[in-house]
């Protein structure tokens, strides 16, 4: 079960695209993402609806190179999904504690991720309890300082770290693409394989690759062959069931529309309430057999 | 005996605009291959790989082709693909499907792509079939519709020009 960890939300159309091509390369999920700066506000609540993947189907204008592979979505027990995440890039120190603070709008994403730009705050995010994922900005030159002691708190914790791609296809920038290698065998080297990520930011559905080619660079990134399968299917998926946890307070309750139950179990009665109005009826009758 | 083997990659290309690129040659796609190798990997690896990069087919319908490389440098030749950008001034991504010893196998999984790419053709022609189907019902059901409704009016008047 692969899934696309962040793909940037433009929009009705682009998403349609971006399905479209993740289908023939072999994806089975896709989780749409959104950067915001510093502040959090009110705003910011989470806006992103599901798209209805039978209106691909009405769509006449497809040309045959994006193609939805159909056959997928038509059995009803393999579907695509789709979740939505949400990007933090914090470069003071003062706003750490809007983190904790909004945490009734960071529960309306399913993934939550953070992008500290200093030593100091990457410290302090590591005990924080409203956030999945800690990633970096791979392009820049000089990476931030990470220490072997903080890196196994946050694995202790439950966080992971990711490593992202699109950044290594800008051929008029190549001095992106040098510091991408040499950043990520760096992020490599102080996890040591555990609890990493592989994603692509991208903008356009062209930057995106397939599954077994993402595999294949994890092996220039010094990850052994073995565990490259385990970190783009295993991890990806303990991270959705992360978010859930964080989500609906450790797994007790959780809170669905009713649109999602299937029609046959939204009006049935339970089975004890059937009981007890049998035994009030057995009652009552034995109440008019007295008097009688 | 000693023997030089070789691995043969198949690979899909597909374009940011839906043009045909019919001016696209095998020779073409051999410049910018061994123009990526030297970028990422330097002139060592294009000497270690000499003369056994060749490219042997390409179909510029469907975008397949088939590379062939030795069998120690088959990994960064993959990645030299994958981050192949543009050509000919035009963007582009390229996908890897299938990696063999030998072509004809790399010719069988050919043709099981194109076989699924046309099951999907197929089904949307299904979907359109019975669109229109369906179309036509409710048509001719709105039709009969009409005349019933033209059919008893008639009757009416009739009886009321008899009275």
């Amino acid at each position: 079960m692969f899934i696309e960890l962040d793909f940037q939300d433009n929009g009705k159309q682009s998403n349609y695209q971006a399905i479209s091509t993740l289908t023939q390369l072999g994806y089975d999920g896709v989780v749409f993402s959104r950067t915001i700066d510093d502040l959090i506000t009110k705003n910011d609540i989470c806006t992103f609806k599901e798209l209805d993947l039978k209106e691909l189907d009405q769509n006449e204008n497809s040309s045959f190179k994006n193609l939805s592979s159909l056959t997928l979505m038509k059995n009803e027990k393999k579907q695509f999904r789709q979740y939505s995440r949400l990007n933090i890039k914090i470069s003071s120190k003062k706003n750490i504690f809007l983190l904790k603070k909004m945490e009734n709008i960071l529960k309306t994403y399913d993934i939550v991720a953070v992008f500290p730009q200093s030593t100091e705050i990457f410290e302090k995010c590591i005990e924080l309890p409203t956030i999945d994922i800690i990633s970096f900005d791979l392009s820049l030159k000089y990476l931030i300082k990470i220490k072997y002691k903080q890196v196994n708190k946050a694995i202790i914790n439950g966080l992971f770290f990711e490593i992202r791609y699109s950044s290594m296809f800008k051929t008029k920038q190549l001095q992106a693409r040098k510091n991408t290698f040499s950043n990520a065998i760096n992020v490599v080297k102080y996890t040591k394989g555990k609890n990493l990520l592989i994603a692509s930011g991208a903008n356009d559905p062209i930057n995106l690759r397939g599954t077994y080619d993402v595999m294949n660079m994890a092996t220039f990134f010094n990850i052994p062959f073995n565990q490259a399968k385990n970190i783009l299917t295993a991890n990806s998926e303990s991270v959705i069931s992360h978010g859930l946890m964080r989500k609906t307070y450790f797994g007790v309750i959780k809170i669905d529309d009713k649109k999602k139950i299937p029609k046959e179990l939204q009006n049935s009665s339970d089975e004890d309430e059937d009981e007890d109005k049998e035994e009030i009826e057995i009652e009552k009758e034995e109440m008019m057999i007295e008097k009688n | 005996m000693v023997r030089v083997k070789f691995r043969y990659l198949l690979g899909h290309v597909r374009w940011q605009t839906a043009t045909k690129m019919n001016s696209l040659d095998i020779s073409g796609i051999y410049h910018y291959l061994k123009n990526s190798v030297k970028l990422n990997f330097g002139e060592y690896a294009i000497c270690r790989l000499g003369w056994t990069l060749n490219v042997k087919q390409y179909n510029p319908l469907t975008g397949l082709f088939i590379v062939r490389c030795s069998r120690s440098q088959m990994r960064q030749v993959w990645l030299s693909l994958t981050l192949l950008d543009e050509i000919n001034s035009q963007k582009c991504a390229i996908s890897i499907i299938h990696s063999a010893g030998t072509i004809r196998s790399c010719n069988l999984q050919a043709i099981k792509h194109t076989n699924n790419s046309l099951l999907v053709a197929k089904s949307l022609i299904q979907i359109k079939n019975e669109k229109q189907k369906h179309q036509k019902k409710k048509k001719k059901q709105k039709n009969k519709k009409l005349k019933n409704k033209y059919l008893t009016n008639i009757q009416v008047n009739k009886n009321k020009s008899k009275k």
